[in-house]
Parts: C-alpha cells; sequence; structure tokens
C-alpha cells in the first residue's frame, strides 16, 4: 500500500536502514551525548519534552510518597501495637485493599465519589482554566506558587494533585503497612527486647528505644523497591485524570509507537529507580550499623 | 542458716495455647539463701527457664501466666506487684543473663551505649558519666582496651565477648540477685569455662545470689551450693550439692549424670536417657518418669510420687523411698 521510496526516505531520515546492532550504537552514542532522539509524535527533542513534563510528575510522586509514608508508618504501628484486636483487624483489610484495588478502578471510584458526586476536587488536569495560559518560571507549581506569594495558584495547584496522588499511594501505602507492621512484630520478639525488660526499662522506652529503629531498617527497603512501581503508576493515573506528566507522555507515545519517546521514558525511570535504591542503600548504612561499604 | 533473699512457694505458671494449658511450672517450692548459688537442671523444656522469667514477671502475657503461688523477695511478694513496682525491681535488685549471646543484644546501638543506659535510667546519671561507668563495668567482666571497646556495635565481638557485655549489663547496678539462664550453653567449651570463672570471681567480689540454670550437671559442680532436678515442671530432688552429688537419690538425676561426658570415657559409652520428654499436654498417669525409669513398678504407673524429705534437706519424689514400695 505505501510507496516504497516515501518508505526508504523515512528509514533513512530516522536511521532505520542501518542493521540492528548499529542503530543501538547510534543510540548509545547519542545518549551520552545527552541526546534521547527526536519524537516521532511532538517533533521534539525527546529529552525537552521530558524536561518539561517532569515537574508534574516530580510533584505528584512526592506528594502520593508523603501520603503513603506517613499513612504507612503510621498505620503499620498502630496495627503492630494493637496486635490482633479491632484497629489490626480494620487496617490489615485497608493495607490489602489498598493493595489490591487496581489503580484504574480506584481512580474512576475516587473521581466518582470526590468530582461528580461531592464536587470537592476538580476532575482532571493540573491546573483550572485561568491559569492555563500562564507561563511558571520553575514549573514545579508548588514550588512557584510558595515563592511567588501566589495563594490561590497554591490552592489550586493541590486541589488538582490531591486525588491522583493518593490513588497512586494506595498501593504503596499498603505495602508500607504491612511491612511495618510485621517488622515491628518481629522486633518486638527479640532476645534483645527480652534483655531491655530484663534491664527494668518502662514499657514505653523498650518501644522506643529498642523495637522502633530494628523494626523500621526493613520498611526503609520495602520503600525503595516499591517507588518503582509508584512511577509506573504514574501512567494509569495520570492517563486517567489528565494529568500533563511523564506518564500521560508515555501512554500516548506508547499509542502511536513513539519510540524514541518510549525509550526516553522508559530509560529515565530506570534512572530515577536506580538512584532511589541508590539513596535507600545510603541511608540503610546510616541506620544500621551492621552495614558498611 | 543465713538470711533468705527469695522464697519460692508453689508457684505455678501456665500456657494457654491453642492444645490446652500447659503447666510449664507445676507447683515448685525452694529457698535460696543471700550469697549463695542455687543450681536448677534438668533437660530441655523441664520449665527451667519459665521458672526464672516467672520471677522476673517477664513471662509472654497473656498466653503465659502465674497461676498460683507466691515468689518472696526480701519478704514481698513479686507476684502481686505491678508491672511499675516491677521495673523497679528488674536490673536493679534482681537481673537476668539469657542463653544466646548472639541475640541478647540490640545491633543497632553500641555495646557502651547499652550498658550506660541502665545507669542513666537506674542512677539518673549523665550521658558522660554513665559511659565512664560503662568503660569501667567492660573493664570489670574482663574486656580488653574496654576505652575502645565501649564504642563497638555486637556484630564486631565474639560469642564470648559479648556474654561478658551481657554480664556487665546484668551486674550494673549490683543487683541481690543474679539469674542466670544457661549462660554459656551457646559458647564453645574453653570460652565456657572462662565464663563460668569470671561469674564465680563476680559473685565472690559483689556477694550476689545466684540462680544458675543449666542442662549440664558439671556446672552445677562447679558453681551450685544448693541443687534442684527439675523434670515436666517439676522438683524430682532437692539437696545440698555435695547430697545431691553424692548420694543421688532420683533415677533422673542419675539418667542426667551418667549423660556428661568424662575424659576418660569412649565416645560410644556415653548414654542419655532413653525416651523423650513428655508433652505437657498429655503427661503420663503416675509418676511423670515412668516410661523411662529403669525402676519403674506397676504402683509408679497409677500414683504420683510425693516429694519426700529422705534424709535431713535432701528431698526426692519418687516411690522406691515411700512405704508402698518395701510393701510392694
Ligand atoms: N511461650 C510459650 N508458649 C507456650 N508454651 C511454652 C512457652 N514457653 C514455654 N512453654 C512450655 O513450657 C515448657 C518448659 O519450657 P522452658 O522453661 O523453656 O524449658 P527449659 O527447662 O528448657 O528452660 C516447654 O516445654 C513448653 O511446653
Ligand atoms: S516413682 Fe517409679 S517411675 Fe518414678 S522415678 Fe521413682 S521408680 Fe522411677
Ligand atoms: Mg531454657
Amino acid at each position: 500500500m505505501s510507496d516504497p521510496e516515501i518508505v526508504a526516505a523515512y528509514e533513512a531520515k530516522w536511521g532505520l536502514d542501518q542493521p540492528l546492532p548499529v542503530q543501538y550504537i547510534n543510540y548509545m552514542k547519542n545518549l551520552f551525548q545527552g541526546d534521547l532522539g527526536t519524537s516521532i509524535r511532538t517533533k521534539q527533542p525527546v529529552l525537552s519534552d521530558l524536561a518539561q513534563y517532569i515537574p508534574a510528575t516530580f510533584e505528584m510522586a512526592t506528594f502520593a510518597t508523603l501520603i503513603s509514608i506517613i499513612l504507612g508508618l503510621l498505620f503499620g504501628l498502630l496495627s503492630a501495637a494493637r496486635h490482633n484486636k479491632l484497629p489490626d483487624h480494620v487496617l490489615r483489610v485497608i493495607s490489602l485493599m489498598g493493595i489490591s484495588i487496581p489503580a484504574f478502578w480506584l481512580s474512576i471510584l475516587c473521581l466518582y465519589f470526590f468530582y461528580l458526586r461531592l464536587g470537592i476536587v476538580p476532575g482532571s488536569g493540573r491546573v483550572s482554566a485561568e491559569w492555563l495560559g500562564a507561563s511558571f518560571p520553575t514549573g514545579f507549581l508548588i514550588f512557584d506558587a510558595i515563592t511567588y506569594g501566589e495563594p490561590d495558584l497554591l490552592r489550586d495547584a493541590l486541589s488538582h494533585l490531591i486525588l491522583p496522588s493518593f490513588v497512586l499511594a494506595a498501593s504503596t501505602m499498603g505495602i508500607l503497612t504491612r511491612t511495618v507492621r510485621s517488622s515491628m512484630l518481629e522486633a518486638m520478639q527479640q532476645d534483645y527486647v527480652r534483655t531491655a525488660r530484663a534491664k527494668g526499662l518502662s514499657e514505653g522506652r523498650v518501644l522506643r528505644h529498642h523495637v522502633l529503629k530494628n523494626g523500621l531498617i526493613p520498611s526503609v527497603t520495602m520503600f525503595g523497591l516499591s517507588y518503582g512501581s509508584l512511577l509506573g503508576g504514574t501512567v494509569l493515573v495520570e492517563t486517567i485524570f489528565s494529568y500533563p506528566g511523564i506518564g500521560l507522555y508515555a501512554y500516548k507515545a506508547a499509542s502511536t509507537l513513539d519510540f524514541p519517546a518510549i525509550m526516553g521514558t522508559t530509560l529515565f525511570i530506570a534512572a530515577v529507580n536506580v538512584l532511589m535504591n541508590f539513596f535507600v542503600d545510603i541511608i540503610y548504612a546510616l541506620i544500621d550499623p551492621r552495614i558498611r561499604y | 542458716m543465713g538470711e533468705v533473699l527469695l522464697e519460692v512457694k508453689d508457684l505455678r505458671t501456665q500456657f494457654s495455647t491453642e492444645h490446652g494449658i500447659a503447666p510449664a511450672v507445676d507447683g515448685i517450692s525452694f529457698q535460696l539463701e543471700k550469697g549463695k548459688t542455687l543450681g536448677i537442671v534438668g533437660e530441655s523444656g523441664s520449665g527451667k527457664s519459665v521458672t526464672s522469667l516467672s520471677i522476673m514477671r517477664l513471662l509472654q502475657e497473656p498466653a503465659g501466666r502465674i497461676a498460683g503461688g507466691q515468689i518472696l523477695f526480701k519478704g514481698e511478694d513479686l507476684v502481686k506487684l505491678s508491672e511499675k513496682e516491677m521495673q523497679n525491681i528488674r536490673g536493679a535488685h534482681i537481673s537476668m543473663i539469657f542463653q544466646e549471646p548472639m541475640t541478647a543484644l540490640n545491633p543497632v546501638y553500641t555495646v557502651g551505649e547499652q550498658i550506660a543506659k541502665v545507669f542513666m535510667v537506674r542512677q539518673k546519671m549523665k550521658k558522660k558519666q554513665a559511659r565512664q561507668k560503662a568503660i569501667e563495668m567492660l573493664a570489670l567482666v574482663g574486656i580488653p582496651s574496654p576505652e575502645t571497646r565501649v564504642d563497638n556495635y555486637p556484630h564486631q565481638l565474639s560469642g564470648g565477648m559479648r556474654q561478658r557485655v551481657v554480664i556487665a549489663i546484668a551486674l550494673a547496678c549490683n543487683p541481690e540477685l543474679l539469674i542466670a539462664d544457661e549462660p554459656t550453653t551457646a559458647l564453645d567449651v574453653t570460652i565456657q569455662a572462662q565464663i563460668l570463672e569470671l561469674m564465680k570471681n563476680l559473685q565472690k567480689k559483689l556477694k550476689t545470689s545466684m540462680i544458675m540454670i543449666t542442662h549440664d550437671l558439671g556446672i552445677i559442680y562447679e558453681m551450685a551450693d544448693e541443687v534442684l532436678v527439675m523434670y515436666c515442671g517439676q522438683i524430682v530432688e532437692s539437696g545440698s550439692m555435695q547430697e545431691v552429688f553424692h548420694h543421688m537419690l532420683h533415677p533422673y538425676t542419675e539418667g542426667l549424670m551418667h549423660s556428661i561426658p568424662r575424659l576418660s570415657d569412649e565416645a560410644e559409652e556415653l548414654s542419655t536417657i532413653e525416651g523423650i520428654v513428655p508433652s505437657l499436654y498429655e503427661l503420663p498417669k503416675g509418676c511423670r518418669f515412668h516410661p523411662r525409669c529403669p525402676y519403674a513398678r506397676k504402683l509408679c504407673q497409677t500414683e504420683e510420687p510425693e516429694l519426700l524429705e529422705v534424709s535431713p534437706g535432701h528431698c526426692s519424689r519418687c516411690h522406691r523411698y515411700s512405704d508402698m514400695w518395701k510393701e510392694g
């Protein structure tokens, strides 16, 4: 169907006429020069596309991280402290739901209640229409709103952020709750906790000094591991909420077979993941004296 | 007779589990005089640790609980104390050393911090002063170059060194009673001898009374003034170390004695008591030891023997010393 001449010209333009290993080497060469190629869909360099969308995703991921860590810790500690009592049962159900409810379904459910029924949050996007034309110095809306003293923008950006961040946080929150719970329970059973009690320390002191620190060590690793899935989750969540970030960009790239963009996004998410695990290893060494690098 | 420091009267400790109620300690009574060492010996599962945890009131509640009896420490019944009051006893008046030196110390704090904590909480010392005391304690328990060791984490020390640290923690506040629950079981033989030597010396120096728990009669021989032999939560023989070793009364004690390895013995001649310790949920009728006892008779299968004083201060729970045995 297609004109062979046009196909040949297209292949030559994108370097697709070369053998695969050569294509790969070219890609790597460009990569090390900071060139991720040009998006077929947007006709822009992939790198500048990414740079444009990173702040939005970074904001959402940070927000989701905060939500999941705060709730995960709180729920996990409460669950362990009230082991096998009512709060524990309730929180275990909540964390199981957080892990197992698919993000797309939770998104729709949340949109239905909080946007459609209650109307307390906006349904999509990153800002309301009135801000759409504005340009933001750093692209980090929360940061810009605070540094430039725009409380209206801050409120607007936060209200757009809260629902997708919550959905994104749900499964990490569930995983963290369970990890914190089980590692706290395990720490309580340790011999050194008995030693601490035998010293005559009060129950509160035993928990604060001996259980907490040991109990939180596994949670740090677990968080590093789940950060990757959190980033992966942005594809679904950003698409459903029409939130202009890396996830939405990845979705659009995938649905139009925009290979340079797909590869660029994948590479970016992988790099963030590696970086995150590197940080986790550093934190690990700081809190656990048995680990030295 | 010297002043009595600890008197346990008919102590009963139970565990409620899904299998039923386990009478882990089933009516034991004993006295410990000031400055003396009481040895408690018995196979694994005979209730030695539960006895010591009951005295410390460190049972895992609510599964484990003291169901009856009294634990009189300097005349005061520990069973009746609140948790708050018990916290003032633990560490300051009664201390405990546990079996596993590898896990008894918290891996995320230095050994110095763990010893110093006792001084800071108990004697309201400032951090610096407590650290100085910690170094003194490390020196006392024979740890070389304590000034640098004080900043080591537990994983940087050997098993023997860690057990010395555990001992330092236990003795920090100069308690009147030290309960040592198999303090050397996890250590190899030469280290074991060093630790026992250390404990003996410290006991003399600090005039601490001690309960030494072990499954090894050899350690009892080294350390104890008085001996309790426990089986299935009960005392089956009690008396002074001399009496128990030289005029052994109970078949179970005999069995334990034969299972001590001796240098002169051929390895294959080493005997252990035949059979296994029965489950607390299905205790044998009559004498609890009868399925394993070489002397058992019909009487032993039906009648539970009482703990009888066979000679002054020397008791045994065995029908062989009752009138019924002579008649049967
Ligand atoms: N936490 C527990 N839950 C249930 N049963 C227990 C528990 N701790 C001890 N027991 C019971 O008490 C018995 C005696 O245990 P223990 O005192 O530890 O023996 P040992 O003489 O070896 O120190 C065990 O065989 C077990 O049946
Ligand atoms: S009462 Fe009978 S079975 Fe029990 S120890 Fe004595 S002889 Fe053995
Ligand atoms: Mg034990």
